[in-house]
């Protein structure tokens, strides 16, 4: 794909062609090296032997030295040479991360078995239809981003009597798309700012209209609290269809969280299950029309994983004590060569640990915001053709594309909230005592 | 609690594990680059410690990423 993008820049713009093919075999060689060290680290769980240890460590700061020489060295050349163009040189550089994310998905079906990734596969069977509809939505959710991306809005920019009839009906037709708090952004209209539209100087309605998705986050609470409530006053020795529906989630993330957790399982099931109720309902509200995700803002994503980030490191300090975390803060440092690290290594795990919240956060928000753009976009394009009098044009993408795009967002939802909360207990994880997960040895790489 | 079903919370740990790789190789640079700008300007060191931190990034993705294949592949 890039070797093609380069190909067809070349003759127009030699610069761009030469940076994206630049930023392409960059992190080629990046993943060239990351793969030796993930392999040689991987495998170090199983080493016992002193002397093979050490050998171990020996080669894995060869390769690292060697990676920092030439990816970061070769990166940084590139910076300084003025001809470079820095959107194909990204765009070099995320596509081998695109198809890393395409591939980890792929790892739940049998096209998965991927060479670097066998020992992975071999346990994520073929079979598991869970994992393989989870491996689907993320994958519709990566294809989809682009276009969400692109945007409605700037999507028809290239028509300009297109680009204005949508705005046009953004205002008068129920299904059209608006520009929501001057932020260039696409939305469908909601309940708070049809209110917005016909009291627009009342001060509440003025003040909901600004914090839409605070009241939306709110609202979610609220309801999730109202149907727990109904929920446990319904709870009897026979369950119901609620009853049951909310035992069976309950229990299913219990199997999820208790084969990482084990026994501290009950202590952190409140927290995980909270938020994966509360992302999940948040997630699902926007399905609704005239309701709005919250989660289709990074301001709610990133607060949700900076609670959670708190969560994992009070837990942490409490589980090890002041010094077991410091310890583990540092790398958990053994010998001579670990300590000497020490300089290196505490900032490098403090940021480890900033970059957690950071990659959950983008991945929630991108997921829904996309799904969310995905279902503005044709309903963007049903409401131009209802403008243009086209109803026979109007209605298969109304009815039918948008309902398709509404049960996937349904799916989404529900994996993203799990997703969130698998990652949350993965990080609980990491947090436990009993835990000897062998930083030393990556560590020890660089 | 009910007894674990140890297949089906591998796969889902790997798909969820496994799909952060690629926001952590990107993210763990741009956070080191960002913290780095932000204690340059606090510091006036402007612009060795976001160079610095950046590299580190790099080495905390790297880091991270082998941490989280051992933890994708360990089962239960």
């Amino acid at each position: 794909m890039a070797a093609a993008l380069t190909a067809l820049w070349l003759p127009a713009n030699p610069n761009a062609a030469i940076s994206l093919a630049t930023g392409q075999i960059l992190s080629a060689l990046n993943f060239f090296f990351l793969a030796r060290l993930v392999k040689l680290f991987t495998g170090a769980a199983q080493v016992e032997d002193r002397g093979t240890a050490e050998a171990m460590r020996a080669k894995g700061l060869l390769l690292g030295g060697t990676k920092l020489a030439v990816v970061y060295g070769g990166a940084f050349a590139v910076t300084r040479w003025r001809g470079v163009e820095f959107l194909p040189l990204m765009l070099g550089l995320s596509l081998p991360l695109l198809a890393l994310f395409l591939k980890s998905i792929m790892l739940a079906f049998p096209a998965g078995a991927a060479r670097t990734s066998r020992r992975a596969t071999s346990t994520a069977s073929p079979t598991r239809s869970q994992a393989k509809l989870a491996a689907t939505i993320l994958l519709a959710g990566a294809l989809a981003l682009p276009l969400a991306l692109l945007g409605p809005g700037r999507a028809f920019a290239n028509d300009p009597p297109t680009a204005a009839a949508t705005t046009e009906v953004g205002h008068a037709e129920a299904g059209a798309a608006e520009k929501a708090q001057g932020g260039g952004e696409a939305h469908l209209p909601n309940w708070i700012t049809i209110a917005n539209d016909y009291a627009p100087d009342n001060p509440i309605v003025h003040w909901m209209h600004e914090n839409e998705y605070l009241v939306f986050a709110w609202l979610a609470g609220a309801l999730f609290l109202l149907f727990v409530m109904a929920v446990m006053k319904r709870s009897a020795a026979v369950p119901g269809h609620l009853q049951n529906a909310v035992e069976w989630i309950v229990e299913s993330m219990e199997n999820v969280c208790g084969g990482m957790l084990g026994k501290h399982l009950p202590k952190y099931f409140p927290f995980i299950m909270a938020i994966f109720f509360y992302i999940l309902t948040m997630n699902l509200i926007g399905i609704v029309p005239g309701f709005k995700s919250s989660t289709s803002t990074l301001d709610t994503t990133l607060a949700l994983a900076l609670v959670t980030f708190l969560y994992v490191q009070v837990s942490g300090l409490i589980n090890l004590g002041p010094l077991g975390y410091l310890d583990h803060l540092a790398g958990s440092p053994r010998d001579v060569v670990g300590f000497a690290m020490l300089p290196v290594m505490v900032p490098v795990h403090l940021l480890g640990e900033m970059v957690k919240p950071v990659s959950l956060s983008c991945r929630l928000f991108g997921n829904i915001f996309g799904e969310d753009t995905l279902i503005v976009v044709f309903v963007g394009v049903a409401a131009l053709c209802l403008k243009a009098s086209l109803m026979a044009l109007a209605v298969p993408p109304m009815a039918g594309i948008t309902a398709l795009f509404m049960l996937l967002q349904t799916l989404t939802a529900i994996v993203q909230a799990l997703i969130f909360s698998l990652l949350t207990t993965v990080y609980l994880y990491m947090m436990l005592p009993h835990e000897k997960h062998g930083y030393e040895e990556g560590g020890h790489a660089h | 609690m009910t007894e674990k079903e140890p297949n089906k919370v591998t796969a889902w740990r790997q798909i969820g594990v496994l799909s952060a790789i690629p926001f952590i190789l990107a993210l763990a640079p741009i956070v080191g680059y960002f913290l780095g700008t932000y204690l340059d300007t606090k510091f006036r060191t402007a612009p060795w410690l976001s160079y610095v931190l950046l590299g580190l990034g790099f080495v905390a993705g790297v880091r991270e990423t082998i941490h989280l294949v051992k933890l994708a592949q360990r089962e239960d």
